[in-house]
């Protein structure tokens, strides 16, 4: 089962059809126990990253067969 | 910090003051005999690290080459990019793919230096309660990004493909393990994050998954 949280149902919308697709590849994958992500540090040690090209998917995956996606995040470099 | 030491070494800005520079020269100068260890053994940057994390003066001119990198103007800081991705270049040559630890270093420092000049209170505390409740986590940080660091300068001194290899290798390992570390501080900065963890929609059909994906 698939959950979703506020926070990613708004970055979400960001997202254009072809990323969303990979999104969705990559959200099947996780529903299938394969290629997961690793978990982020000091508090948020229960979410996990996983990469879909320049975005970053965050996810956590405390219960069996339940995955819930918080966000995703696009890699910034350049302004300061 | 990262990018504006190894653009320092790479190609010298000609809009960057003479004496910012001296800093980081006098810098690598002291990291001369590290950067040597980890070309001699690019798996062993770790070792390396910890050695260097008990040297004091080398630390205090980090200190002071990190506070010269807070006056970098949007120009300078441009500049140095464009040099730091230069550095791809190289892994290039030696047959291995760097663009996304490259990406990722980027990414780390560019928006480390803007939480430090636009909201400096809020991820010093940030980063404080990081270092007092996750102790163990801060301190693999620091040799994560201090690893970083001695590898991409190492990739400036390496002379053979082979070498390079090893360094690129080392330097994807390591960037991927920043790149949690970026996440985290981030999440840690956003204060919509906590508010917005309600659930709002579920999935149990690939139907109601493009649903809930928002897909056409």
């Amino acid at each position: 089962m698939l959950e979703v949280t506020s926070h990613f149902n708004k970055s979400v919308k960001h997202l254009n059809e072809s990323v969303k697709k990979r999104l969705k590849k990559k959200v099947e994958e996780l529903l299938n126990g394969q290629h997961g992500g690793k978990s982020l540090k000091g508090p948020y040690r229960e979410f996990k990253a996983v990469r879909i090209g320049k975005y970053r998917l965050i996810y956590s995956d405390k219960e069996p067969c339940k995955i819930v996606l918080h966000d995703i995040r696009h890699r910034k470099t350049a302004y300061i | 910090m990262i990018l504006l030491s190894v653009s320092v070494v790479v190609h010298p800005s000609p809009t960057i003051p003479y004496t910012r520079i001296t800093v980081f020269r006098e810098l690598l100068d002291h990291l001369r005999s590290y950067v040597q260890s980890v070309l001699e053994d690019p798996k062993n940057i770790e070792a390396v690290v910890q050695e260097l994390l008990k040297d004091q003066n080398t630390l205090k001119l980090f200190y002071r080459a990190s506070k010269e990198v807070l006056n970098f103007s949007q120009s300078d800081w441009l500049e140095a990019l464009k040099s730091f991705y230069a550095l791809g270049e190289r892994f290039k040559d030696a047959g291995i793919d760097v663009e996304d630890a490259l990406d990722i270093i980027a990414e780390h420092d560019t928006w480390k230096l803007q939480q430090i000049r636009k909201n400096f209170d809020k991820y010093a505390n940030m980063f404080f309660d990081f270092i007092v409740n996750y102790p163990e986590d801060a301190n693999r940080y620091i040799i994560v990004d201090m690893s970083v660091f001695l590898l991409l300068i190492a990739t400036i001194e390496a002379r053979s493909l082979e070498k390079l290899r090893a360094l690129g290798e080392e330097l994807n390992r390591f960037a991927e393990e920043l790149e949690l570390y970026t996440l985290t501080f981030m999440i840690g900065m956003d204060e919509s994050w906590e508010k917005e963890l309600d659930i709002i929609a579920t999935a149990r059909t690939p139907e109601e998954l493009r649903r809930v994906l928002e897909i056409d």
